[in-house]
């Protein structure tokens, strides 16, 4: 198989990575630390007062995505790992890791599932789902009972931050760290 | 006057409040709508109607008639009948010149009628023409319902939800409860959604209320207006347990104040403990409506006559009133005086939202009503609804003579006449469908509840028809008036941004659309951008083109077969520029296409085509199943374009890579680290000068921009935008797809026949390329300039003109600073299409000359782009 | 329009996460007279009833499939993944490519 390095955010030598969410963060306050090459927003003022917390994790997830179906993964020290597969035909063994084309965003904490209400029709009994959120396309992962993940184009970052962070303020949310 | 408490209240005594009208304060409690606060208070008259300006009172008091809008806190057309106090409401009458009880206006009542029965505005103020504008403007400001404050801006929030449900219950009365109640016992997950302003009396399951069900559509979809939320259910089965409507009897002066329905006179008493009037006279054809005599009692109001329309026959009934208000009723000559008539012809099904899903609407002759059949699967229909009213007398569709004055109203929200309807039938509109978009009854804001049968009725005496055969409108959302804040919700625009688009806005970006995207237009001088391309370095975010990988031992017969290029013999790291065609022959986009190895393949598209072409590359391997895998990695490789006489000098500081013309040539492509960054290099030239596109990981994009700028700022680096970049193109007639190409151009009247390698098997457009080039092509794609002493550009889509007629078209055109002149593209013509031929174009308000180039007005040999 | 399109690797999603592709209709066989290129890029059959056609999930797996709807009323009878062409291998660059059966295109 030819070298496709050039996908790969692993291959990288000194170069500093940085999320679609980087800016909106910086907006908000947020401190940031280099966590395995990744500028990481570990801290928001005020997080300790949103409840449902906004976050990002997009330097915590892995992508890899074809024809045959997905695999996502969400990895942090000291956490257990969260795996989603869903296999439409064919084999996962091709897949692509197009990691560095895709953003993710935690909703943590009582009233999580009401925010999502708000940004998507899919039934979030039936998670994982891939399907439209907020207009775009997005993976839709639960990872406890008021607490998900979406994984979605990092173009879209900007956008369904905004979302997202929306719908939450009347509800009590905001954007939060990850530590 | 405010009665001692009552039963079902739904005051709280406990909490007074105030209301805000007109500026003076009123009295009402916690539990008051505004409209019983303001009847508390004494008023009569609630709004002026919308074409006579008739003073208005409560009539329904359920917030289906119009007859108590008002603007409330600078909302307008609020019903204040159902909308709840909150202290310190703001609230005015809305449509008066002057004040409720004397509205200037009303002159139109008086004098207007001869001037303004039906359709008058077909017919009259036509000519002269040009006074239209003053028409309108009177017409505006003479009949209306309130008026939208243009500088609100967005005062409220409203926000969007969805849910899903095994059950969804419409109504909360009676039916709607047990319905509700036998689903939940079932185990079923069941919300029941109810209108008020009576509570729900129980709760069997979850309940939403006040909430409106706004119309059921495909898919079982129900939008609900529940405030500031609009709650978009899918339900597995839907109840519809709407119950039935009460109607109006249709008799002269039958919209004066005083007048009343008697679920309206219900509502006053039980709910509001307020007394409906001093004397009463009642007319009633079912037995649920004579129970108001009860309410009468109760609330102290003499009940001076009452008629039950089953078993007594009325000819004639007359309102008569003073100044708008009810004093006295007529019954076949018998006078009764009186300030409340609460008069009733029975009630209808309110089977709108089971017509708007499929269900079908057949007359009952013996019950004078129509009723819904034929549900659809999923929809059920329970109580009132189904036609289950109870017996019931038909009443007469009106009750005047001929001789009676006074105007008789068929539809109270839009003041159309029983005289209007006669005259619309008169001249020729008699369906039903006709007749309603002429005389517009049923189109006012109670949308048909209180008119539609009875001019159903009254058509039906007119035309001699039955009502059977006269038959219903079409039933359509919203079924209750719904505020455009509420179905929009929130303002999102989903906008696409590359992972370096706030290092541009840093860098002073003016950022545009292009499709879903954000882009740089340029950082604020955009000739400056382009000559910085030619005389030093520029750099530009290109993230946006569509990338795709396409790899499998197929791979290359796949590109062969859709593109009319060839590429089975590329080697590797090799790139061409490729052209993509529909099976018509047609170009849909352009791009690149760099071959990695055997099987793999890396693959360019337009930025704003980058969807369309992933679909297009999938759809054909849907049909095929080659042996290739199509992977998108649009947003996963972020990119841009160094161009300039130092973007070799500038690459030699970003990577370890030997990038001399020997070791990397124009159409070369390269795997490597920039910046650090793992980076395909992909050595091409859209703008005409020494230049590297650079793809890799998004992610790095502020890392990689931030790292050129650094090691170019010495070299003269500046970042250039989208307009800079057109310039730069059109030097080189580079074309852009969609801008100098539309949905007729084809390879070979785009100038590019070269593209076509006829000797393949087939690919998609062959037969049609074939087709072209045996009839002929009818214009050609060129390049032309204009003379120096012209002054201005010419509008792109401007006209060439040929012997004094249209000819052809300009597709780009700008002023090039490098070159001192003005270029562009331009369909014409093939005889036309001669290095030096001259044409006309439509400019300046006259013609002007330009002069065809077929070559590229910069470097045509290409030499910068190979150096 | 919010009718449910069952989409075969997702289930019942609503229309607004699919693309619309239009008719299945069918890929002249060799080079075709004028005529019937015409017919094949341009006319329709457009019926009032059931059709055969294509959607894509864009939303969601991205799977191209085929779909039976009833035109009049949205109700959607089947839907399936597009079957391989039978008894073809994989051609090499420069053969003929073959439809075969495939009622596609």
């Amino acid at each position: 198989m030819t070298n496709l390095d050039f996908l790969s955010l692993g291959a990288a030598r000194a170069a500093v990575a940085r999320s679609s969410l980087h800016r909106r963060l910086e907006d908000a306050g947020a401190e940031f630390a280099e966590r395995d090459g990744w500028l990481v927003a570990v801290r928001v003022p005020g997080e300790e007062d949103h409840v449902p917390a906004i976050r990002d994790v997009t330097h915590l997830h892995r992508v890899r995505e074809g024809a045959a179906g997905a695999v996502i993964e969400f990895r942090a020290p000291g956490r257990e790992p969260v795996v989603v597969e869903r296999r439409w035909n064919g084999s996962l063994d091709e897949l692509l890791d197009v990691s560095a084309g895709t953003a993710a965003l935690q909703i943590e904490g009582p009233g999580a599932t009401q925010v999502l209400a708000r940004m998507t029709e899919l039934d979030l009994s039936e998670l994982p789902v891939v399907g439209q959120v907020a207009h775009t396309r997005a993976w839709v992962i639960r990872d406890g009972e008021e607490s998900y993940r979406l994984v979605f184009g990092q173009e879209f970052g900007h956008y369904l931050w905004e979302v997202a962070v929306d719908a939450a303020e009347p509800l009590g949310g905001g954007p939060g760290g990850t530590p | 006057m405010r009665l001692a408490e009552q039963p079902r209240e739904l005051l709280d005594r406990t909490q007074p409040v105030s209301v805000l009208f007109r500026g003076s304060p009123v009295p009402a409690f916690a539990g008051d709508s505004i409209g019983s606060a303001l009847y508390g208070a004494g008023q009569r008259v609630f709004s002026r109607s919308f074409k006579y300006h008739r003073p208005r009172g409560l009539l329904c008091c359920s917030g289906h008639c119009a007859n108590c809008m008002m603007t409330v806190d600078g909302v307008p057309n609020v019903r204040v009948c159902v909308e709840p106090v909150r202290n310190g409401v703001r609230v005015e009458p809305q449509n008066v010149r002057g004040s409720l009880e004397n509205d200037l206006m009303a002159v139109t009542d008086k004098v207007g009628g001869p001037f303004t029965p039906v359709g008058f505005y077909y017919r009259t103020m036509i000519r002269p023409r040009r006074l239209w504008p003053l028409y309108e403007k009177f017409l505006r400001n003479a009949a209306g319902l309130g008026a939208v404050d243009k500088h609100a801006g967005r005062t409220r929030r409203f926000d969007t939800e969805n849910r899903q449900v095994d059950t969804l219950v419409i109504g909360g009365g009676t039916a709607g409860l047990a319905a509700a109640r036998e689903a939940a016992s079932r185990g079923e997950h069941v919300v029941l959604v109810d209108e008020g302003p009576e509570p729900v009396a129980g709760q069997p399951c979850e309940v939403l209320a006040p909430a409106r069900a706004i119309g059921i559509y495909e898919g079982n979809l129900v939008p609900v207006d529940a405030g500031p939320t609009l709650v978009r259910f899918r339900a597995g089965r839907i109840v519809v347990a709407t119950g039935a409507l009460e109607q109006p009897l249709l008799f002269p002066g039958n919209d004066l104040v005083g007048v009343m329905l008697p679920g309206g006179v219900r509502r006053l008493v039980d709910l509001w403990s307020l007394r409906p009037g001093k004397r009463a006279v009642v007319i009633a054809a079912d037995e649920g409506s004579l129970g108001i005599v009860d309410e009468l009692a109760r609330g102290g109001t003499e009940v001076a006559r009452v008629v039950d329309l089953r078993s007594e026959r009325l000819g004639r009934i007359v309102a008569r009133g003073r100044r708008g208000h009810l004093v006295r009723v007529e019954l076949d000559g018998e006078r009764i005086d009186c300030d409340l008539l609460v008069a009733s012809g029975g009630r209808q099904p309110a089977y709108s939202l089971l017509a708007q899903v499929g269900a079908r609407v057949e007359y009952d002759a013996n019950r004078g009503i129509f009723v819904p059949t034929d549900l659809p699967e999923g929809i059920e229909a329970v109580g009132a609804v189904t036609g289950d009213v109870g017996d019931a007398a038909v009443p007469a569709a009106t009750y005047n003579g001929a001789g009676t004055k006074g105007k008789c109203f068929a539809c109270i929200c839009e003041d159309v006449t029983d005289k209007d309807v006669k005259r619309a039938i008169a001249e020729g509109f008699d369906s039903i469908e006709l007749a309603k978009r002429y005389t517009t009854v049923t189109m006012g804001p109670c949308q048909g509840k209180l008119c539609h049968l009875p001019s159903i009725r009254l058509y039906a005496r007119e035309t001699e028809a039955p009502e059977a055969e006269i038959g219903t409108t079409t039933a359509r959302p919203p079924w209750t008036p719904v505020s455009l804040g509420v179905l929009a919700g929130r303002p999102h625009e989903p906008a696409k941004r590359t992972s370096m688009h706030h290092r541009h806005k840093d860098l002073g970006a003016k950022v545009m659309w292009t499709g879903a995207w954000r882009r740089p237009h340029s950082y604020g001088d955009p000739p400056a951008e382009a000559k910085a391309v030619h005389d030093s370095l520029g750099v530009i975010d290109v993230s946006t083109l569509g990338k795709l990988i396409v790899r499998g031992p197929d791979a290359a017969a796949f590109l062969e077969r859709l593109y009319p290029n060839r590429y089975g013999d590329m080697k590797a790291d090799r790139i061409r520029y490729g052209v993509l065609g529909t099976d018509g022959g047609r170009i849909m986009d352009d791009g690149t296409i760099a071959r990695l190895d055997e099987d793999t393949f890396y693959v360019t598209t337009t930025s704003t085509g980058a969807d369309t072409v992933i679909e297009w590359f999938e759809w054909w391997n849907a049909v095929w199943h080659l042996d290739v895998d199509v992977t998108n990695v649009t947003g996963a490789l972020a990119a841009v374009n160094v161009a300039g006489p130092n973007a070799r000098e500038l690459m030699r500081r970003l990577t370890d890579l030997d990038v001399s013309n020997e070791a990397l040539s124009y159409l070369d492509a390269r795997r490597t680290h920039v910046a650090g960054a793992p980076t395909l290099i992909l050595r091409i030239g859209f703008v005409g000068e020494l230049g590297y596109e650079l793809h890799f990981p998004s992610p790095f994009g502020v890392h990689v921009l931030d790292a050129i700028l650094e090691q170019g700022a010495d070299l003269g680096v500046r970042p250039f935008g989208l307009e800079p970049q057109r310039i730069l193109r059109l030097e080189k007639q580079h074309i852009l797809v969609g801008q100098d190409t539309d949905s007729e151009s084809n390879a070979l009247s785009a100038s590019m026949p070269w593209i076509v390698k006829w000797d393949k098997d087939d690919f998609v457009g062959k037969w049609s390329l074939e087709q072209v080039r045996e009839r002929g092509i009818y214009e050609r794609l060129v390049g032309f300039e204009l003379a120096d002493a012209i002054p201005g550009v010419p509008l792109e889509g401007g006209q060439v003109v040929i012997g004094g007629r249209p000819g052809g078209r300009i597709t780009s055109a700008r002023w090039s600073p490098e070159l001192g002149r003005v270029i562009g593209m331009a369909w014409v013509p093939p005889a036309l299409a001669r290095d030096g031929a001259e044409f006309a174009i439509k400019m300046n308000g006259g013609v002007e000359k330009a002069r065809v180039r077929l070559s590229p007005f910069f470097d045509p040999e290409g030499g910068h782009l190979r150096s | 329009m919010s009718f449910l399109l069952p989409c075969p690797n997702c289930g019942p999603r609503d229309v607004n996460e699919f693309a619309y592709q239009g008719e299945v209709t069918t890929r002249p066989k060799e080079s075709p007279t004028l005529r019937e290129l015409t017919s094949y890029l341009y006319f329709r059959r457009n019926v009032a009833g059931v059709q055969r056609e294509w959607w894509y999930h864009r939303h969601g797996c991205q799977a191209w499939f085929q779909a039976e709807r009833d035109t009049r009323t949205n109700e959607v009878l089947l839907t399936e993944l597009p079957r391989a062409p039978e008894g073809e291998g994989a051609p090499g660059a420069g053969a003929t490519p073959a439809v075969g059966e495939n009622p596609a295109v």
